[in-house]
């Protein structure tokens, strides 16, 4: 394994995306957890483009980060007293242990998986330096389909969104 | 074993994922929950991208993760639609007290 | 005249049973509208035609030298080997019997005319009277022995609702029925000899049976010699069926031991008891053995026994006639005691006597109860011989008339009486089957017999009456009820009373011509007229002496029992209460018929009534205990089952139910309603399922 600095870098995105995601874990203050998902999703914005897939991190910088996590913390300040926020984010110790096992028993078939298997490569085609034109030709042929559905499924959302938080009607 | 092979990024997407199933199962506050939600989402886009580089090379796996990315925000929209709904009503939001379907 | 009897004969037996039918269902009616001379002329023609007819078919038997005609009407029964016709016998026994049932029996129509007059149910009387007369016809005519039972079962039945005729009163009803029961035993008997002989014989027979009818007479003449031999349980077939038949003559011929019906069956009118108690429905046993000789010849036992209780019977029946004190009474043991006679004549082989004896009876004894009917309508329903006395002054026909039957009875010659009586008394001494003892029995009996009828007719007609004495010393009280009518006077009946008396009377006189015995220059006509049925007289060329010594001997007994009779209640009217009180306990032994009557009550009568009462007993508490019992088990039994099916049954069913009810109660509380718990189940599970299907593979 070759330590270059390509290889230090990725190293050090891939700790920025798993790091926090035990913050989130295990973190009681829903605020701590909040920012921690702020840190994972820069961090899967990094490895984007570590994949060469430079739409995707941007994508995933302007949704997760700007809105998902902006919406995060709207719903956090809403909802809870800035007083008690330390308590704010406890967990079930119980369901936690048994989650534990579970997840154990995954890692476990994981770590089987990994090992037994070898991934085949029969990437043929070319693969586009930039990949926006590519995803946008796609978008428009191959999944049109799923892409109208989609924006179905926004106005649906955004509609019933507004349905849902709205004062009921007297 | 190639640092930047696909192994390390399954192995990156299965910690996001562990992290989330944990959460979502352990976490009393709603939001905890959700937050544990999008890390799972998260990790399966990052899998469909990792595959599509590395391995299939070509741009489907990256589709699928606009889509789930954008799948994703439209599902917090209304999760948190409903969280504020909820809080209107029940002035809580601890999952545990939350019971009004149980038997 | 062959001819027409064997195409029409019949209709000698049909015209009674017309009348009968037409006064049974019209009668009241007619009686209402035309008044009683219609009935009776509708009832007395009947039987009068039947006599011509009768008298015709005598002569053509005559003429035919007693060979039989039959007529046959049409076939009854076929049923397998069974073979029953309808058919008539024209024979010199029957056609006799005919003529005396015919005759008398218009006679006594025609008496009854008077009688019966005023009677609300006229009618009812002269049609069971037609009824009577055509069953005792079909009894003598019938050709087998079938018939003949029919016939013998029908004129009981007449018996019955003719001495019950007066319902009204329960003493009639009850004689009625003791008639009928004890006839019945009798019967029974009957029956039994009747089936006793059909199996006997049709199992001896065999293949000479096929297609005829077994128990016809001429069957029964030519084949019953097949069973001689046959023996049943040990004993002598022929006797068993003979022995088993004659039970059945003593019920309908009141011998011992089922004679009590018949002095309680006076009950009834008195031309009935003089119609069907003397002339011809007691006679029934004696003519059925006059049939079934050849059957009684062999079995000499049977004959014995028949002889011995004919002969005990007429004894012990005289001896209770002379204290009686009821006219019928005495006259009805007059009767059984005469047929104890009888019955001693066909006991001793002697059959055509004993037939003789039976037609001059008829004579006689119908005119007698007759007579005594006259005598009780004279005194105006009195029939209590203390009651009565010097009636010849009032009632001189019947005084005469009766008067010569009792010489006929007596056995005074040239009445009828001796020569029939004699003849039995001699056979009873000296045929094979008979014996001296035998015959002092009959010797005694015709001097008791003797006895009793001078007595019965010294009391009734001799001497002052003693009721207008009685009525004499009494103030008359009663006078206005009575009306016109002087409730004292005593008149002669009317002609058509009378006159039936006198042509009977005749007859008791002249009957005995027929039967004169060869001992005394006579050919014994009607022993040979009968013979071709009743078996062969064979005319013996020289007469025991002893013969006629007997016959004087009987004379002298008669003449004696008057002269003793005279004494009694003539001579010296107060002897006899003075001797009753002398012989105190004999007296009332015998006057009390030897409390027979009472024995009979206690032994049978109460015997049956105790043993239904054990048997009621039994059945309320042993077998409807067992019934209970039962019927407990059942419900016990039920009440198990259904314990168990309600507990472990019903038991299972509800747990099960139960069962499905809890685990739904637990398995819902799963349904926690946080939405992590499903999640962790569904991770833990899949988890699993993972890492089985990773080690399994």
């Amino acid at each position: 394994m070759t330590l270059g600095l390509r290889e230090i870098v990725f190293i050090s995105v891939a700790l920025l995306t798993a790091l926090p995601c035990l913050i989130v874990v295990f973190s009681r203050n829903i605020l701590y957890s909040a920012f921690a998902l702020f840190f994972t999703f820069l961090g899967t914005s990094g490895l984007y483009f570590f994949l060469d897939a430079e739409f995707l991190g941007i994508t995933q910088v302007v949704v997760y980060i700007g809105g998902v996590s902006v919406l995060l913390l709207f719903a956090i300040l809403l909802t809870k007293n800035i007083d008690e926020i330390r308590k704010t984010n406890m967990m079930s110790g119980v369901r936690m242990i048994m989650a534990g096992f579970g997840a154990l028993a995954l890692l476990g078939s994981f770590g089987y998986a990994l090992t037994g298997s070898v991934w085949a490569m029969n990437g043929k085609g070319e693969y586009p330096s930039t990949t926006i034109k590519g995803l946008g030709d796609l978008l428009l042929s191959k999944y049109l389909m799923p892409f109208e559905v989609v924006s179905i499924l926004l106005l649906a959302v955004l509609v019933g969104s507004l349905v849902i938080a709205r004062r009921s009607v007297k | 074993m190639e640092l930047t092979g696909i192994t390390s990024y399954l192995i990156i997407s299965f910690i996001l994922f562990l992290a989330g199933l944990l959460t979502v199962v352990s976490k009393r506050n709603i939001i905890g929950i959700f937050m544990g939600i999008e890390l799972i989402l998260n990790s399966a886009a990052l899998n469909f991208a990792a595959f599509s580089r590395l391995t299939a090379r070509s741009l489907e796996g990256q589709m699928v993760s606009l889509f789930v990315i954008v799948l994703a925000a439209a599902e917090a929209a209304i999760a948190l639609a409903l969280l504020l709904a909820i809080y209107k009503r029940y002035r809580d939001i601890n999952a545990d007290n939350l019971t009004t379907l149980k038997w | 005249m062959k001819s027409f009897l064997e195409s029409y004969g019949f209709l000698i037996v049909l015209f009674p049973l017309l009348g009968a039918m037409v006064n049974g269902l019209f009668g009241r009616r007619l009686q209402a509208k035309f008044g009683e001379k219609l009935i009776g002329w509708v009832a007395s023609g009947a039987i009068l035609f039947s006599f011509l007819l009768s008298v015709a078919a005598f002569i053509t038997v005559t003429r035919e030298d007693g060979r039989a005609i039959m007529n046959h009407v049409y076939t009854w029964l076929e049923a397998g080997s069974l073979k029953v016709e309808v058919t008539f016998l024209f024979d010199p026994l029957s056609t006799l019997m005919l003529l005396i049932i015919t005759g008398i029996g218009f006679l006594i129509h025609v008496y009854s005319t008077a009688y019966m007059k005023g009677d609300h149910g006229f009618w009812r009387y002269f049609s069971y009277l037609n009824l009577f007369v055509f069953s005792m016809l079909v009894l003598v005519l019938g050709e087998n022995a079938l018939l003949l039972f029919v016939g013998w079962e029908g004129v009981g039945l007449c018996s019955y609702l003719l001495i019950g005729f007066w319902f009204h009163e329960k003493a009639n009803t009850t004689a009625a029925n003791k008639a009928f029961i004890v006839n019945r035993v009798g019967d029974f008997g009957f029956i039994v000899g009747l089936f006793l002989l059909y199996w006997l014989l049709s199992a001896a027979a065999g293949p000479l049976a096929e297609g005829k009818s077994i128990l016809s007479f001429s069957f029964l003449t030519e084949h019953a010699g097949l069973i001689k031999d046959s023996t049943l349980f040990g004993v002598s077939a022929v006797t068993i069926i003979c022995l088993c038949l004659f039970v059945g003559a003593t019920g309908k011929s009141a011998q011992i031991p089922l004679y009590v019906w018949l002095p309680d069956a006076m009950a009834g009118p008195t031309p009935v008891s003089a119609l069907i108690h003397a002339a011809t429905m007691v006679t029934a046993g004696v003519y059925m053995i006059g049939r079934l000789n050849f059957l009684f010849s062999m079995s000499s036992t049977a004959l014995a026994v028949i002889a011995v209780i004919g002969a005990a019977t007429a004894l012990f029946a005289a001896t209770m006639g002379c204290l009686q004190n009821d006219i019928k009474k005495v006259l009805a043991y007059s009767t059984v005691s005469q047929l104890g006679y009888m019955f001693l004549a066909m006991g001793v082989g002697a059959f055509s006597a004993g037939l003789f004896h039976v037609m001059t009876h008829a004579f006689f004894k119908a005119c007698m109860f007759l007579g005594a009917g006259s005598v009780i309508l004279g005194m105006h329903h009195e029939q209590d011989i203390r009651k009565m006395g010097g009636l010849r002054k009032y009632m001189p026909r019947t005084f005469a008339t009766f008067g010569l039957a009792t010489i006929a009875i007596m056995g005074i010659p040239p009445f009828s009486g001796f020569f029939s009586k004699d003849e039995i008394l001699w056979q009873a001494y000296s045929s094979e089957h008979g014996h001296p003892v035998l015959w002092l029995a009959g010797f005694l009996t015709a001097g008791i017999t003797a006895f009793y009828m001078s007595r019965l007719v010294f009391l009734t007609f001799f001497g002052e009456n003693r009721r207008r004495q009685a009525a004499h010393d009494e103030p008359h009280v009663e006078h206005e009820t009575h009306g016109h009518h002087d409730a004292h006077a005593i008149k002669e009946s009317p002609a058509a009373i009378t006159t039936p008396l006198m042509i009977l009377a005749f007859f008791s006189i002249t009957a005995g011509l027929a039967g004169v015995p060869e001992a005394l220059g006579g050919s014994n006509r009607i022993a040979e007229f009968l013979s071709p049925v009743l078996g062969h007289h064979v005319p013996s060329g020289e007469h025991n002496p002893l013969e006629y010594v007997l016959m004087v001997a009987s004379i002298g007994a008669a003449l004696a029992g008057v002269g003793l009779s005279y004494f009694f209640y003539i001579y010296r009217p107060g002897f006899p209460a003075a001797l009753a009180e002398k012989f105190k306990l004999f007296y009332k032994l015998v006057y009390n018929k030897y409390y027979v009557d009472e024995i009979y009550g206690a032994v049978f009568v109460s015997g049956t009534k105790a043993l239904s009462k054990g048997l009621a007993f039994f059945d309320k508490y042993a077998v409807d205990l067992v019934v209970n019992l039962s019927g407990l088990a059942v419900k016990t039994q039920a009440r198990i089952v259904g314990w168990f099916d309600a507990r472990f049954v019903d038991g299972a069913v509800n747990f099960v139910a139960d069962s499905t009810l809890a685990l739904g109660d637990n398995l819902r509380k799963v349904q926690t309603g946080r939405v992590q718990a499903y999640i962790l189940v569904l991770l833990l599970v899949v988890a699993l399922g993972i890492v089985v299907k990773i080690i399994l593979v």
